[in-house]
Parts: C-alpha cells; sequence; structure tokens
C-alpha cells in the first residue's frame, strides 16, 4: 500500500486546484447578490463533511463533531450567547437558589419529540441521570455536569436539578448537545443502539435522522412540527430545507472539488490552502467563526526537567515567532494567539506582547538558568548534557497545519538553543506514555464554551490518570485555588476577574504555549442564506434555505 | 476421478480452515504484541478517563483476563458465530461490516472486470506485432503498474468529476459513481494481467502448434482465442491471489478518496484505533476470500489444461 507524503499530496492539490479556478471563474456569477425576498422551503443541502462520528450518542461520544452534526436532532434547556448569557429554549425561565446548587427550570409546553412522545419534567430527569449513570459510560457529557445529583419532577412542565456544590460551568454545559434530549422512548428501547445513529436517535430538533451508511453519508429530514427555536433565533418555525445531506469527505481537495462543481453546497473545514480558491469564485463564499475554548496549544511538562524551571519555559515562549509561523503555516489566515483562551470564550483577557519573540530575553532567561554553552550544532548544554526537549505526537491524529507547526516550533526553539526532538508515535504507544508524563512537550487543541475548561487543563486533580487533561501536569495551589473559586462564583464579573487572574498567571508562568486563534472556516455557495454558527461555533442548518432555481 | 473431486475439495476445506484459523491466531497475538491498552482503544484516540470508568470498561471487556483466557474466550465465541461488538463503533462487528461487504465486493468485482478487458484487449492487440507497438504497449502497462491510485484517483476525480461533471464524486450510488473507483482499483490489476496475458500469448503464438493453426488456414483471430488464449490464460489464473490481495489493500486508498463505505476503509480506521474485533474480523474475511479464490483456481486450472488433470489425479492415488 502506497501513500503518498503530505508535500507531493500539497503539490498536487496546488496544481489541481489552480485547474479549478480556472474552470469555475467561467461559471455564472450573477446568481444573486442582491436581496431575493423572503426565505423559501424546500429542497436538499449536501454539506461536505470533514470528520464522520464514531459515535452518534453525544451523551456518550466525546468528540465534537458528534456534537455539531446532531445538534441537527437534539436541543437543549437552553442556548448560549456569543456573549456568555443564556436564552430560554426547551426552558422558558429557571432560577437558581441554595447557594447555587438547586436549579429549577420551567420547561416549554407543547414540545415533543419526533417519535410523538412529549416532552417533559421526565424526559429531562430520564436523561440526565443516564447521563449520570455509570452504565451509560459518558466520556465528556458526564464530566460537564460532574456535581450533578439529581433531578425532581416537581410538576409536569418543572423540574428541579440538585448538584452537590455551587457550579457555574453549569448552564453552559446545560447548553451543549452533550446535554441534549433523547426521546424516553429510545432510552428505554435499546440504548445501545443509540451511537449507531440512523433512526434510532429521535430528539426534538429540526431535524429527523432517517439513515447512515458510515464511511459516506447521514441524511436528515425536516421535522414538519418544530416551533422551539432558541429565543433571539432569527427563524423560529420548521426548517426551511427538506432535507441535509452530509457526506463524509475526509480529504480536503475532494471537499473543495465536491463545493465547486456544485455537488455539495456547503464545505467544512476548508483547508488554509484552499480557501483563496473558493473567495476566488464568485458563487461562493467562506463563512467563517472562532470557536470558544483552547486553540492548538503547546502544554509545557512542568514536572520535568528542563521545563520545570519557568525560566526555560519562558524562554521557550519568547523564542516563539508566532507572527512568522502563522503567516506561512495558515497564509496570514489565522491571528497570534494572546492567551490560552480563545477570544470568542466568556472571560477570555488577552495578555499583550505575545505576537514577536524577544530571542534576546530568552537568552538571558537561558543564561540565567546556567545552560550558557554552546555544543557544535548550536545547541545549549549544561555539564554536558544538551537542552533538549520530546514532543511525542500520533501521525494519525495531527492534521497537516499542525505537523508544519510543530516543525516551526522546533526551528524556534532551535534559534535559542533549545533542541525540540518531535518523536512520532503510534497512539498505543503514545498514550501510556502521555498518561505517565514521559514528555516534555504534547500539544492539541480544546474547544469548550466555557473557561472553567482551564480547571479541567491545569486543575492539579485533573491529570491524565484521573481522566482530566492537565497536560502541562502543574500543580500550583495559587491557580488551583482561583480555579475552584472561578468555578464555583455564580457572578460573572467575579468570575471574568477571577479568570484574568488565571490567564494572567499561565503567562507568567509559562505552563503552555497558545499559537494562533482557531477559526472554523466553512465554504458555502451563495444561493446558500441564513447560515449561521451558535456560541460553540457548530453551523445551525434550522435557519437556512437556498435561494432560486438551480 | 470424478470421485476424486469432493474429497480433494473436502481436504482443502479443512487445510483452508487451518489457514484461516492460523492467521487470525496470528493477527490476534500480533494487535496484542503492539502493546498498549485496550480501554484506550475502547476509549478512542485521545481521551482520558478516571479511573472508575476504566475499570468499568476492563471488567466488561474482561481484559483483566490473562491473554490465553481472552484468547479462548473470544475463539469459543467464535465458533458460535459470535464477532463480538466494536470498540470504538460500539456496535456488534456483523452489523458494522454488514453495509460495507456489498459497496467492496460491487467495487472489487467491476474493478476485476475492468482489468480483464482492458488487459485482454490490450493482450490480444498487441501480442507479436512488432517491436515499437510492443515498446509503447509494454511502457503503458508498466505505467499503469506504477502509478499511485491516490494521486491517479484524485486526478481522475478532478478532471472527470469537478472539471468536466461527467460522474459524482462517489458514494454509493448506482453505477455512475461506481466509475471512477472502479477504474481507479483496476488500473494496476490491468497493468500486470496485461503484461503476463501478452507475454504468455507470445509465447504460445511462437510454438509449433500455432504454425500448424495457421497452416490450416485458420484466421488469425481465432489463432489468438481459441487457441492461444487457452495458454496465456493459466499464469493470469494463477494471479488470482495476488488480484484480490491487491484490490483489497487498494480499496482501503481508493474509498477514502472517493468517500465510499467499504471494507478497505472500515479497516484503516479499525487498524489506527486498534479496534481489535473489527480488525480480527476482517483478517479473517480477507484470509477466507484468499483461501477461497486459491481452491476455485486449482479446481479451475485442470480444465483448462488437460494435462494437470492427470497430475491431481497421481497425487489424490499417491495420498
Amino acid at each position: 500500500m502506497r501513500i503518498p507524503s503530505r508535500h507531493q499530496l500539497v503539490a498536487l492539490l496546488l496544481v489541481a486546484t489552480a485547474g479549478l479556478t480556472a474552470c469555475s471563474r467561467s461559471g455564472s456569477a450573477a446568481e444573486d447578490m442582491g436581496p431575493s425576498g423572503p426565505p423559501r422551503s424546500g429542497g436538499t443541502l449536501t454539506v461536505a463533511a470533514d470528520k464522520e462520528p464514531d459515535c452518534y450518542d453525544p451523551q456518550v461520544s466525546p468528540a465534537d463533531v458528534t456534537a455539531s452534526l446532531m445538534r441537527n436532532v437534539y436541543d437543549s434547556l437552553i442556548a448560549q450567547r456569543p456573549d456568555g448569557t443564556f436564552a430560554p429554549w426547551l426552558a422558558t425561565g429557571w432560577k437558581v437558589s441554595g447557594e447555587g446548587t438547586v436549579y429549577t427550570f420551567r420547561l416549554r409546553r407543547g414540545v415533543t419529540f419526533t417519535d410523538g412522545t412529549p416532552f417533559d419534567a421526565t424526559a429531562v430527569k430520564v436523561n440526565l441521570d443516564r447521563i449520570a449513570a455509570p452504565a451509560t459510560k459518558s466520556e465528556y457529557a458526564a464530566a460537564l455536569i460532574e456535581p450533578y445529583r439529581s433531578t425532581t419532577v416537581v410538576d409536569r412542565h418543572t423540574v428541579r436539578i440538585r448538584l452537590s456544590r455551587p457550579f457555574a460551568p453549569f448552564l453552559s454545559a446545560l447548553s451543549t448537545t452533550y446535554l441534549g434530549f433523547h426521546s424516553p422512548r429510545s432510552l428505554h428501547a435499546a440504548p445501545g443502539a443509540l451511537c449507531a445513529g440512523g433512526p434510532s436517535a429521535v430528539g426534538t430538533g429540526p431535524f429527523r435522522f432517517v439513515s447512515h451508511t458510515k464511511g459516506q453519508q447521514a441524511e436528515f429530514v425536516r421535522n414538519p412540527r418544530y416551533a422551539w427555536a432558541p429565543q433571539g433565533a432569527g427563524h423560529q418555525g420548521p426548517a426551511y430545507l427538506d432535507t441535509l445531506v452530509y457526506r463524509f469527505l475526509p480529504v480536503g481537495f475532494v471537499r473543495i472539488g465536491a463545493l465547486l462543481s456544485g455537488q455539495a453546497e456547503v464545505a467544512d473545514g476548508v483547508p488554509p490552502q484552499h480557501t483563496r480558491t473558493v473567495r476566488a469564485d464568485r458563487r461562493m463564499r467562506l463563512i467563517s467563526q472562532v470557536p470558544p475554548g483552547v486553540g492548538y496549544t503547546y502544554f509545557l511538562n512542568t514536572r520535568r526537567a528542563p521545563f520545570a524551571d519557568r525560566r526555560i519555559r519562558l524562554a521557550a515562549a519568547c523564542a516563539l515567532d508566532r507572527h512568522t509561523l502563522l503567516e506561512s503555516v495558515y497564509f496570514g489566515q489565522r491571528r497570534p494567539a494572546d492567551s490560552v483562551l480563545s477570544p470568542a470564550t466568556p472571560g477570555h483577557h488577552p495578555s499583550p506582547g505575545a505576537e514577536r519573540p524577544d530571542r534576546a530575553r530568552a537568552d538571558r532567561l537561558l543564561d540565567a538558568a546556567g545552560w550558557h554553552h554552546r555544543d557544535q550544532e548550536g545547541y545549549r548544554t549544561w555539564h554536558g548534557h544538551r537542552l533538549s526537549v520530546d514532543l511525542p505526537f500520533v501521525a494519525d491524529f495531527t492534521p497537516a497545519e499542525q505537523r508544519t507547526l510543530d516543525e516551526g516550533v522546533r526551528a524556534d526553539l532551535g534559534k535559542v538553543g533549545i533542541e525540540v526532538r518531535l518523536i512520532r508515535l503510534a497512539a498505543n504507544d503514545f498514550l501510556p506514555r502521555r498518561n505517565a508524563g514521559r514528555y516534555d512537550m504534547v500539544a492539541f487543541r480544546w474547544p469548550a464554551a466555557d473557561a472553567d475548561v482551564l480547571r479541567t487543563l491545569f486543575g492539579s486533580g485533573q491529570t491524565f490518570t484521573q481522566g482530566g487533561y492537565n497536560a502541562s501536569r502543574t500543580a500550583d495551589r495559587v491557580l488551583d485555588a482561583w480555579l475552584w473559586s472561578a468555578s464555583t462564583v455564580g457572578d460573572r464579573t467575579r468570575r471574568d476577574a477571577l479568570y484574568a487572574r488565571i490567564q494572567r498567571r499561565i503567562a507568567a508562568q509559562g505552563y503552555a504555549l497558545p499559537t494562533a486563534v482557531d477559526r472554523r472556516v466553512v465554504g458555502a455557495h451563495r444561493r446558500v442564506r441564513g447560515l449561521t454558527f451558535d456560541a460553540h461555533a457548530w453551523p445551525l442548518f434550522q435557519g437556512v434555505w437556498l435561494a432560486g432555481a438551480r | 476421478m470424478r470421485s476424486g473431486v469432493p474429497r480433494y475439495v473436502l481436504r482443502r476445506s479443512i487445510a483452508a480452515l487451518a489457514v484461516v484459523w492460523g492467521s487470525v491466531t496470528v493477527a490476534f497475538v500480533a494487535l496484542h504484541l503492539i502493546g498498549g491498552s485496550p480501554v484506550d482503544a475502547v476509549l478512542g484516540p485521545t481521551v482520558s478517563a478516571t479511573p472508575g470508568l476504566r475499570q468499568q470498561i476492563i471488567r466488561a471487556y474482561g481484559f483483566d483476563q490473562p491473554l490465553v483466557v481472552q484468547y479462548g474466550v473470544w475463539l469459543g465465541k467464535l465458533l458460535t458465530g459470535d464477532l463480538g461488538y466494536s470498540y470504538q463503533l460500539n456496535e456488534p462487528v456483523p452489523r458494522v461490516l454488514a453495509d460495507q461487504l456489498g459497496p467492496t465486493c460491487q467495487l472489487a468485482l467491476a474493478a476485476v472486470g475492468v482489468a480483464v478487458v482492458v488487459a485482454l484487449a490490450t493482450a490480444l492487440l498487441a501480442a507479436g506485432r512488432g517491436r515499437v507497438i510492443g515498446a509503447v504497449v509494454s511502457a503503458v502497462e508498466m505505467a499503469a503498474v506504477s502509478v499511485p491510485q491516490f494521486w491517479f484517483g484524485l486526478l481522475a476525480l478532478s478532471v472527470v468529476s469537478f472539471r468536466w461533471r461527467l460522474l459524482p464524486i462517489a458514494g454509493d450510488q448506482g453505477v455512475a459513481s461506481l466509475v471512477l473507483p472502479a477504474v481507479t482499483l483496476a488500473v494496476p490489476v490491468a497493468g500486470t494481467l496485461a503484461q503476463v496475458v501478452r507475454a504468455g500469448l507470445e509465447e504460445a503464438l511462437a510454438q509449433p502448434f500455432a504454425l500448424t493453426v495457421r497452416a490450416r488456414g485458420v484466421r488469425e483471430s481465432v489463432l489468438r482465442v481459441r487457441h492461444a488464449l487457452r495458454h496465456a490464460a493459466l499464469p493470469a489464473l494463477n494471479l488470482a491471489g495476488w488480484t484480490a490481495g491487491s484490490l483489497l489493500s487498494g480499496a482501503v486508498l481508493v474509498e477514502t478518496v472517493f468517500a465510499r463505505p467499504g471494507v478497505g476503509r472500515v479497516l484503516i480506521t479499525a487498524v489506527t484505533a486498534q479496534d481489535t474485533p473489527v480488525v480480527m474480523a476482517v483478517v479473517m474475511l480477507s484470509a477466507t476470500t484468499f483461501t477461497v479464490i486459491n481452491l476455485l483456481v486449482d479446481l479451475l486450472v485442470p480444465l483448462l489444461d488437460p494435462r494437470l488433470r492427470d497430475g491431481r489425479a497421481t497425487r489424490e492415488a499417491r495420498a
């Protein structure tokens, strides 16, 4: 079996797309830039999607793609707005009492699942209890509502949820698809079958999941009775589209080809090297949104030499030339990250001066740490040991842009005399090594709509073996205390102030090297109207309609 | 000799079972030797889990048992037809594969069809037509054998599907969507088959019997198709096992590029994610396919070549 190298592939794609651009320019550009009347119902929209879910049950699967795709099927109690506040959805109102441990939700009346089962207080209880039950083996949803204790059915349209402690991220968690609602009937019939997707997945959402061919596509049809979009959504009633089809096209070039040749109306995950092709085509447009959470970030292992030394971590941070790096990897389409949190996260606090490198300061820091000798290759040494750090990665799970970023980081750190060794591993070798902390750096991204994600990433109790993602292996009592208060304080202003201190401390201690502000880039035909993103940067199709006849 | 055939088939079937058993056992051992925790495979690529969840998975899947016990349990279930549950997809393995077998068989058969037609046509037309034509055809065959399928597939897509918009990208949507993937998959097979058949034909045409046939006044085309091709078909038929192998490995790439459902795509995902039950099932499936194909070839060859009929009869007699 022969698989071409990334370079060959990229070269080929560039050549091939040049041809595509040339031909697609000739297409009619006059289709519809002007006003085109009110939204019209009907039609099929095909989305060329880059990833295919392994499991379609968001209460079980932690995958972002599952949450994004199943947003079409499952509604939540509330919706998060981009500013971090919440809008009524399946719940018309709520109040918090008991010092933040008791949440009472009034449920919307007249909501039904697509199998006819009414959505009521019992449905909420059955779902939340199922997520928390160990037998469900939930890999993310249960962690999102970790202090969940119980749900009481107060009456048919009122539920009271009790937590074991005050938990500020609770509302944000409830707004995700991970805490969407299955029909109690489908949960009762065959909870194990929900992972497989298809008609067994029954929600209250704007679409029904009608069929699924693994390795090819997932097909959804309109739920004609839908009338309960989140408050403030542009369109409240049933979806305009008759049918929504996700075609799984893992190769970026094929996705773009499908879009430009009219075989798909929307292409998700437009690779940076293809954005120009899409933009050059006047029938197409690019829509993008910054997702909240933590973008692609290098976490420095603080419990292993040399990054146990704060000066060396800071030197690495000073050595990074984000501007140049991103210019070459993303062709200037990504801004340098100014904090470990993305600017789309409520509570984001920028720390200035992260864009340009400060090699002089890096040199001073490294000299002060005792690494002032250099060997023949220019790397710093100390008593004959070279200053080198290991960055293990799994090639199968590292997209091309990230591999290029890794190479760039290696080059930048090399300039101040730190050797980065990129160690390519198979997943089965990587995970035990990661879980045991045998690395100096690891890199990943972690989308999340609440700043509490920082507790999962930097809390001392959140090691990999404990089910957390504290990749820097920080055991910082000050940070722990702040993270804990920030997760319990209900008041937004006080939370934001705490998260500002937390982000400043993470930067000052050099626990992590953020790189770019992530961006979800979607290419769409101009006929596609009303495509928006929610606060998680998941595209929403309920309000989408197709203008003009083909 | 007639009564020998069923016995022969029975003996070969038992041997085939041994081959299948051997290959799944090797696969089982190999998958466990490469290390890593099967719990991580169940959890998924980068998920970390609480100790409680890990324990629960270990108990549910019996990972705490010694390997020999796990093997025994697995083999016992296999004998009762239970292929287990996919770690990644949380579905019974037969259900994972059921939808995928059809598209792969379609693709493989279509590719074989294309390859055989192209190879036979090339060989029949080009064999023994002089040095220039021979060199050109040989170069084309070499190119077909060596072109990377990934590249060829993308090129075919970008020209035929994206530029000319003649055919859909793929998926499993009727005959039109089968054309590009089948042609892509057929290219290297057609190249090899054409080489082999052409060489066989040229050799046969140089034999004295060809001269005799020509002397009887038989037309050249009849000589080639009815007489010489029979000689040339034997080495090609013996390549059937190799063909099946290259179709399966090619399917992995072709199914990815053309976004077709299929066993190849399932296999690559399963191997990457260490989804042992699925990998084992695919290994078993391919081992069975190989042995069945080889058995069929061994039964077919004597029909084509009378000389081998006695040979097998003698072997039978000796046994």
